[in-house]
């Protein structure tokens, strides 16, 4: 495989839960931890997607990644170099390369803005010239019209509105886009659509996306490679195929098994897991899904770190699963 | 006689940009202990349907016409007493979002307690129990102390839960659920369709809007398909996902990627929903419809039946025997890969 694009490496974001002097002096900070030691890379050209529930860190490790957040430790390079090693300047003309879409394409619009302004703002901040024409071009790329370039965002749907949250990440011709649930606020017949878009523009620009999403059926049909993430942590990686099919880690196992199909005499072994996410700020010692894990074995709370990522069909595969135990998943289903 | 009667439903919005109408002669019946899904893209009128039902609508929405009967009795004409007494007592309601429907100043049990003070004739210490009873029921671990907690110590799921353990305070026969897991995760999903499952098991009928047909096929006998306040198909939940018989519903099916499908595009349905204070004439989805016609944009079609089997009825011009529509519709859906003609 080539070499990454972006690659992360033990990277740490936590968030104190107060910021107040007293709650610091006091000793009384807990801090979340958001995004626990990821080690991840995103090659040229592919859409890696990263699932999981709400609380897991999804967000934050795509913003992590982009030094939209400052990591607590660990790297991120971007063809080699590293991002926290840039001057704010460097770091600035980097973003030309790496963007973000944002989930709800109402909230990341700025009301008073057009469309036109919106996705010319970004031009203006990287100095490219020829805005009208390059914003007619763009906002025909993701399939509106260049006369949309008056308009104000009150006046487009949801789905035109999230077509100029795309327009305006694609404005400076970046090679990694974020992609933050980017269609789960729309409709089915409008998330068709706006799918089906980011992969002709991926294919146009060749763009590599990581692509947040919780819903799987979505992100079997755009992913080439998936990254299952837990309480901060990745429990599997791999392509889309070998994720979504056995062997599984079991907690893939069973988001995959609680997909609700969209027909009636579908048969599942579904197994309900029970309770939720657990406290970020205090999470479970060992394995941090052992305690809604449907095969917890008895020594799964004893080990000193959560369990590392293995290569499945041993050394040099690239489906690895966090989970020491996951072949008794096919023995006892 | 069916638990609930809707015929001929109007409800219009009076709002500066014109008149608003946002349900347009609806009618479906529900039988006791059935489930009925209501589908449909946002502003179809799923949600202003599931409101009309109890007369909960705000200015400026107003129902202009047409007759909601539950149990036999109007609810229209309810006098405000009465309709107090259906609200939240015979009819249950869940709506999409739970932290807006708890009051974040008490704890919970102190409001389920109410719910069962106004539906029942349980006061004090008898209300408390049948509220720790509620949250067991809805499968709240730990019940008793749980009452005493306030919403924001709940998680989403857990104060759906809650919410639930209200509308279920007075007993009700029907329960209305707008949206009840939209926003919630795929494994907390799971669990509160499970309970709505077991609960619908006890012969409660419960008529669940949700613009996710993934919850609809899993949970709901029969289906209502809404598009721009009308509805357009109406069929058992078999036929609806294999046997689709209107080109929206078609269209909505087929944009929707599935686990195990390996097509390169998704299709989409081009265009997007009506302005309701102008609708196209004719058809209302004919501007967006693959297969319109000429008669399309002249004549609105009502809901006829489709052919085959006796309880399935669409609302388009190729059912209809007198009109001048050539046809044929010539869509299929693919599910698990087999192709359903």
């Amino acid at each position: 495989m080539s070499d990454p694009l972006v690659s992360a490496e033990g990277l740490v974001k936590h968030y104190p839960t107060e910021e107040s002097f007293f709650a610091r002096l006091l000793g009384r900070r807990q801090w979340v931890r958001a995004v626990d030691g990821i080690d991840l890379d995103i090659y040229p050209g592919e859409t890696l997607a990263l699932v999981g529930e709400s609380g897991c860190g999804k967000s934050t490790l795509g913003r992590t990644l982009l030094h939209l957040e400052e990591p607590t430790a660990g790297t991120v390079r971007h063809r080699g170099d590293d991002l926290g090693a840039l001057s704010a300047a460097e770091l600035r003309d980097r973003r030309r390369d790496l963007q973000y879409v944002f989930q709800n394409p109402t909230a990341s619009l700025d009301p008073r803005l057009t469309v036109g302004d919106a996705v010319g703002e970004a031009l203006a901040v990287h100095g490219i010239t020829d805005r009208d024409r390059r914003v007619a071009e763009l906002l025909e790329a993701v399939g509106l019209r260049s006369s949309h370039a008056g308009r104000y965002p009150r006046e487009l749907s949801g789905g035109q509105r999230q077509r100029v949250g795309i327009a305006r990440a694609l404005a400076v011709d970046p090679e990694f886009v974020v992609c933050d649930e980017p269609v789960s606020a729309l409709d089915v017949s409008v998330q068709a659509g706006i799918l089906n878009l980011l992969a002709d523009l991926q294919d146009e620009f060749d763009l590599a996306y990581l692509f947040i999403a919780h819903d799987l059926s979505v992100v079997q049909h755009v992913a080439d490679r998936v990254a299952v993430m837990y309480l901060g942590e990745l429990v599997e990686v791999g392509p889309v195929e070998e994720v979504f099919s056995p062997p599984y880690h079991p907690y893939t196992w069973s988001l995959l098994s609680a997909v609700p199909e969209p027909d009636p005499q579908w048969e599942r072994d579904r197994v309900v897991l029970d309770g939720t996410v657990p406290s970020a700020t205090d999470p479970p010692d060992g394995c941090k899904f052992h305690t809604r894990c449907p095969i917890v074995q008895d020594d799964c709370d004893e080990w000193a770190d959560h369990p590392d990522l293995d290569p499945v069909a041993g050394a040099g595969s690239d489906h690895a699963i966090a989970c020491p135990y996951h072949d008794r998943l096919e023995e006892g289903s | 006689m069916a638990l609930l009667e809707v015929e001929n439903l109007d409800v219009r919005f009076y709002t500066e940009g014109g008149v608003v109408q946002a349900v347009d002669g609806l009618s479906y019946s529900l039988e006791r202990g059935e489930r009925l899904g209501v589908v449909g893209e946002s502003g179809a009128g799923k949600t202003v349907t599931a409101l009309a039902l109890l007369d909960l609508l705000d200015d400026p929405g107003r129902i202009e016409g047409g007759s909601i009967r539950f149990d036999g009795e109007e609810v229209l004409d309810a006098p405000p007493e009465r309709l107090r007494h259906l609200r939240g007592g015979e009819i249950g309601m869940v709506f999409q979002d739970p932290e807006t429907a708890l009051n974040p100043v008490y704890t919970v049990g102190e409001q389920v307690a109410e719910a069962v003070r106004v539906h029942t004739d349980r006061v004090g210490e008898a209300a408390h129990d049948r509220a720790v009873a509620l949250l067991e029921r809805v499968g709240i671990p730990d019940p008793a102390s749980r009452a005493t907690q306030y919403p924001h110590e709940f998680s989403g799921g857990m104060a759906q839960r809650v919410v639930v353990a209200m509308a279920l305070a007075g007993d009700p026969a029907l329960l209305i659920a707008d949206e009840p897991t939209t926003g919630l995760d795929v494994t907390i999903e799971a669990q509160l369709l499970d309970l709505l499952d077991d609960l619908a098991a006890d012969d409660l009928a419960v008529q669940l809007v949700s613009h996710d047909l993934g919850v609809v096929a899993g949970f709901c006998d029969r289906v209502l398909v809404m598009y721009a306040g009308q509805a357009i198909e109406r069929a058992p939940v078999d036929d609806l996902f294999y046997e689709p018989k209107h080109p929206y519903t078609a269209g909505l099916l087929s944009a929707i990627p599935r686990l195990g499908d390996d097509r390169d595009r998704l299709a989409t349905v081009p265009g997007t929903t009506p302005d309701l204070a102008s609708p196209p004439p004719g058809c209302r989805f004919h501007p967006r419809c693959p297969y319109a016609e000429a008669a399309c944009t002249k004549r609105d079609p009502p809901l006829a039946d489709s052919g085959d089997t006796g309880d399935h009825q669409a609302a388009c011009l190729a059912y209809v025997d007198d009109a001048d529509f050539d046809g044929p519709l010539d869509f299929y859906v693919e599910v698990d890969g087999e192709e359903r003609p």
